[in-house]
């Protein structure tokens, strides 16, 4: 079973925003202090392994990843600035990590789809659900420091912007989206920081 | 807790960007330091994470130079 061009442009696509996630946590890595250094360093590692698994991926049915220059992340920090302090990093990291998570249960939906990208996706699911989860415990300590409030400006702030940027992708590579199912797409696997500070549990 | 000096914030700021110490001055701008976006973010959250500051968007857009960056830390 062989990949369309916009198969291999897709998943080169999901390489090229892994390297992009795995390199941000590799800075990410590095500042940061305390208990949260050991989940920051892994996060850094599972997105270098996402990277991997993809490249595998797509080595396994026969092609070679194409080389792209502009992730996900890149338009997102564009439109949003850069985050200018911890609780930053970890609101822009909890909207990504919900939007990936949407995006790939999208892929998912897909019928017939590939079960090499399949399992790929399914193994990758795994880590994203972890990623999603400590973040969400990390921004809930952090509205001690920032205040409740603050942090749920920002997260809504992030959100809006990925909404639009999300939108601005799907209209921009509809060719390449294709093939996504479109009902729901917009939206990032939502969890709302007003849920978070209640402890409610993320019902994916 | 002391004031934070100048001294400290160029011995972190080393520790980020490949600079020796002696070349950075309080006049010394960021643009000079000609940090890729992901190192600036490093640098200046690694300094709020040292000195236990918290600084937003807003007050870092308004930083040209390192001795406004020290003004800043020290101002909270």
């Amino acid at each position: 079973m062989t990949l369309s061009e916009n198969d291999l442009w897709l998943l080169s696509f999901y390489r090229s925003s892994e390297i992009s996630a795995a390199l941000f946590f590799g800075h990410v890595s590095r500042f940061i202090r305390g208990p949260l250094q050991k989940d920051v360093t892994h996060h850094f590692s599972d997105e270098a392994n996402h990277s991997r698994l993809w490249t595998d991926c797509i080595t396994e049915l026969g092609h070679r990843p194409i080389k792209l220059h502009r992730a996900y992340q890149d338009k997102y920090l564009d439109a949003v600035g850069l985050p200018a302090n911890v609780m930053e990093v970890m609101a822009a990291t909890n909207v990504l990590e919900k939007r990936v998570i949407g995006h790939y249960r999208q892929h998912l939906r897909i019928p017939n789809l590939n079960p090499v990208v399949k399992a790929t996706i399914e193994k990758i699911m795994l880590d994203e659900r972890w990623h999603v989860q400590y973040v969400r415990d990390e921004l809930q300590r952090l509205a001690g420091k920032y205040g409740e409030e603050e942090v749920a400006r920002t997260v809504q702030r992030y959100t809006e912007a990925d909404r639009a940027i999300y939108a601005e992708g799907l209209a921009e590579y509809a060719e390449r989206f294709a093939l996504l199912p479109t009902d729901g797409a917009d939206e990032p696997a939502d969890i709302e920081f007003s849920a978070l500070a209640a402890g409610k549990q993320e019902s994916h | 807790m002391p004031a934070v000096t100048f001294e400290q914030v160029a011995e972190h700021i080393r520790a980020t960007v490949p600079v020796r110490v002696a070349e950075l001055t309080p006049e010394t701008t960021i643009r000079d330091l000609a940090l890729d976006s992901m190192l600036l973010v490093e640098m200046v959250v690694d300094l709020q994470e040292e000195f236990d500051v918290m600084l937003s968007q807003a007050e870092l857009s308004r930083i040209n130079t390192l001795g406004e960056l020290v003004e800043a830390l020290r101002s909270q």
